[in-house]
């Protein structure tokens, strides 16, 4: 009995030993088949390939294998691929696999990084850094900006090094940026009688202007939008909301925040709430050519430079015109905008985070500034440094669509937000969103929808610092 | 038991007998092992994807965790913290909503269509093709339909209402209407249970529709008197396995609303899975799923406990 016993165990354990070997070798196929990929586009020899399969197996650091984890697929994902192509056939050293990870990437990522497997580099956007860095899940890349970029913060934007930072100490890198202005329909403007070189600027004059814009039929149907308010902390720059003070503690019923959002009220009063709410919904979840400002049936829209290319391409009969977020004349913010970027980051259990700073550096173009200003205009991205801006081939390129030179310019604005670096960034963004659906949906007043964002938020504060 | 007859007949045998005795539960002990082996690939599965994490997650309901770095006892700090957490509540009272819509109708309209597509007819197996092929739309395909279909502006639903002179609601960006167009949605993917109720039809004997129609029964009869009972069992599993889904009901409203408009559409899934996800909190959501699971537990007993008054089986209750 006692050695049957054991023989099932020891029977059990090879199959167990089997499975995991099976689990565990499933990574170097697929990594000996990007190889094969790359070697059919490079033009390298298999035995290159075995050599570096051998070496990487041996650990004897010739070539350091790093795992890249970005957001990207389809047209966006071969961008990416070619990136990392470059990087790969300018480093012998280092081999950069991109991996797309679709679906929801951060539990993804926090699952890996709870088992200890996590990848060495990954493209987030920012809104993740803060509360990582908090938790310890990413690594502050001080050590490596001290030794080998010392004036890494002074080549950026000043907002860009300040979304990337957190309790003094930078945790990521950005490669791309992204503003955001006003764009307006000059052939509805010529039609309804206004100058369409006069846009309007402060909020009063975009107020003002609504009732010629507006086209509602008979029947109570919305043929054309004209400014239809929506995206709260968006807005809240041109009235010069803040929704954190300096150490961190969440100021949501700033009075300013609370303007915005009772301007954004008197436009739900006026027009039927829900089929605003209709209408944000479709420019939220309309992508390339299913834009409704394309169409024309929307007057104004608040959208990226990447929009530019939209325009180009599904409406080239089409005037318009581009300016920044008005602001409420007298206590507003001209050239406001929120700003965000695709941020790389260290896992802080990656295996290799010399070479993955290595990979990141260089895609943010410091010290390689020549080759990311040809990058960008790929993405109809907007770059993190002046530095890369001044590049020809980026001049060349926003003289291609001048009003691009608009986009760019606001980086260097005194009067860009980024969403407040605060651990519960996550959280704070989701329940805005539902303040400002409660308040255009009748059902809180800005006040009681701001007082009680500010009271959810305080309590997550303190439920997530509990230990 | 087997070897008394052996043993009987005769002492020649006995010693035979003696020596196979230990033998046949030494097959029988290797078939077990092997058997177990068999199906080790499964139990290994089950014991590190299944039971371990159930375990982990009942203790993690004790915890503060946020999944970077080590479990800190908690004791029942996060079900007091639930408690006193307004979008539980929320979540609990629209996932109550749903189930109590989407299960019912469910049934009904899957019960309807199964009758309808259990009649003699030409052609009837491309409709039950047509029926059936809902279900087997991915649900992220069928989720970026249906958004399209309910747009308040450009969508098909309201373009029928109007012009039958009905003004459409906004749908999925009302608060009041995003959970019924959730139920209506819920309703198009009815053909995998009406599958199931149509092979109950097909398996109630002629005799009784006959015999009842001797008796003089028309139509409603025959349905509420034959089809019906003979259909309960099917309606039961149906009923359970409906309850179970739909207080796990999470990727439409994950794709679609993402809890919006005004956590009109946050659901107790979305939100546990938004704590353990994007806010950190695997403690937190751990004792939520352990308070879903006693709800659902309570429900499908309670549901267990009616069936001995509607539920028939081979004619009996």
């Amino acid at each position: 009995m006692k050695y049957h016993v054991r023989t099932f165990f020891t029977l059990l354990l090879v199959v167990v030993i089997a499975f995991g070997a099976a689990c565990s070798s499933s990574g170097t196929p697929a990594a000996g088949g990007n190889e094969d990929a790359k070697a059919g586009t490079t033009g390298q020899k298999e035995g290159d390939d075995a050599q570096t399969a051998a070496d990487a197996k041996s650990g004897n650091g010739e070539k350091v294998e790093v795992v890249y984890w970005h957001m990207w697929t389809s047209d966006w994902k071969k961008l990416i691929d070619s990136l990392v192509e470059e990087f790969n056939s300018t480093h012998p050293n280092i081999h950069v696999k991109a991996l797309s990870i679709t679906g929801d990437a951060n539990a993804k990522f926090l699952t890996a990084q709870a088992g200890g497997d996590p990848p060495d580099v990954m493209t987030q956007w920012n809104q993740v850094i803060p509360s990582w860095a908090e938790k310890g899940a990413i690594m502050s890349l001080e050590q490596y900006i001290k030794t080998d970029a010392p004036d890494l913060r002074s080549w950026m934007y000043p907002i860009v090094a300040d979304i990337g930072t957190y309790k003094g100490e930078m945790y990521a890198v950005p490669f791309s940026m992204n503003t955001f202005m006003l764009f307006y329909n000059k052939d509805v403007f010529k039609e309804v009688g206004l100058d369409p070189e006069q846009p309007p600027t402060t909020t009063q004059e975009l107020d003002a202007i609504q009732d010629k814009l507006w086209k509602i039929d008979d029947r109570g149907f919305i043929q054309r939008v004209g400014f239809m308010p929506g995206w709260l902390w968006q807005w809240s720059t041109a009235f010069g909301g803040q929704w954190a003070d300096k150490d961190g503690n969440p100021t949501a019923t700033n009075e300013n925040n609370l303007k915005t959002l009772e301007w954004f009220q008197s436009y739900a009063k006026k027009y039927d709430p829900k089929k605003i709410a209709a209408f944000n919904k479709s420019m939220s979840s309309n992508v390339n050519a299913a834009w409704p400002f394309l169409s024309g049936k929307q007057v104004f829209a608040v959208d990226g430079m990447w929009r530019l290319i939209d325009l180009k391409n599904y409406a080239p009969n089409l005037n318009y015109g581009i300016v920044p977020l008005p602001y409420p004349e007298g206590s507003g913010k001209p050239n406001a905008s929120w700003v965000n970027g695709n941020y790389n980051i260290i896992p802080a259990k990656a295996k290799h985070p010399k070479e993955a700073w290595e990979f990141i550096k260089w895609l943010t173009g410091y010290g390689n500034e020549a080759w990311a200003a040809k990058m960008l205009p790929k993405g109809g991205w907007i770059p993190p440094s002046p530095k890369i801006t001044e590049q020809p081939d980026y001049q060349a390129f926003m003289d291609e669509i001048p009003v691009r030179r608009k986009f760019v310019e606001l980086m260097g604005s005194e009067n860009v937000q980024i969403t407040p670096v605060i651990p519960v960034q996550q959280y704070y963004w989701d329940r805005a969103g539902s303040a400002e659906e409660a308040v255009m949906n009748g059902k809180k007043t800005p006040k009681q929808a701001l007082e009680d964002l500010q009271k959810e938020v305080e309590k997550e504060i303190a439920k997530s610092s509990k230990k | 038991m087997a070897s008394s007859p052996e043993a009987a007949a005769g002492s020649s045998v006995q010693p035979v007998h003696k020596v196979s005795s230990p033998g046949v539960s030494k097959i029988t002990r290797r078939n077990i092992i092997k058997g177990l082996l068999f199906i080790s690939p499964w139990l290994i599965g089950f014991l590190a994807f299944t039971l371990l994490p159930f375990a982990l997650s009942f203790y993690y309901s004790f915890t503060t965790y946020d999944v970077v770095s080590s479990p800190v006892w908690a004791g029942f700090d996060n079900f007091v913290q639930l408690v006193h957490d307004p979008l539980f509540w929320k979540s609990l009272t629209n996932t109550l909503y749903y189930t109590f819509f989407s299960v019912p109708l469910g049934i009904v309209f899957g019960v309807a269509m199964a009758l309808m597509l259990n009649m003699k007819m030409k052609g009837m197996t491309v409709y039950r093709t047509i029926f059936y092929l809902p279900s087997i739309v991915p649900v992220v395909a069928s989720s970026i339909l249906w958004l399209w279909l309910f747009d308040p502006q450009f969508g098909v639903i309201n373009a029928i209402l109007e012009f039958l002179g009905i003004v459409g609601p906004g749908w999925l960006v009302d608060p009041n209407w995003s959970k019924p167009a959730l139920v209506i949605m819920s309703l198009w993917g009815v053909g995998g249970a009406m599958i199931i109720y149509l092979a109950g039809l097909q398996d109630i004997p002629q005799e009784m529709y006959e015999s009842a129609e001797i008796d003089g029964a028309v139509w409603r009869h025959k349905i509420f008197y034959i089809t019906l009972p003979m259909l309960s069992p099917v309606i039961f599993f149906n009923l359970i396995m409906g309850l179970i889904g739909s207080f796990q009901y999470f990727t439409q409203a994950y794709i679609i609303t993402q809890g919006g408009p005004d956590d009109s559409t946050l659901f107790y899934s979305l939100y546990l899975y938004n704590n353990a996800f994007s806010y950190f909190h695997m403690g937190y959501a751990s004792a939520m799923a352990w308070i879903l699971f006693a709800i659902i537990m309570a429900a499908t007993l309670l549901v267990f406990k009616s069936s001995a008054r509607w539920v028939y089986y081979g004619g009996e209750r």
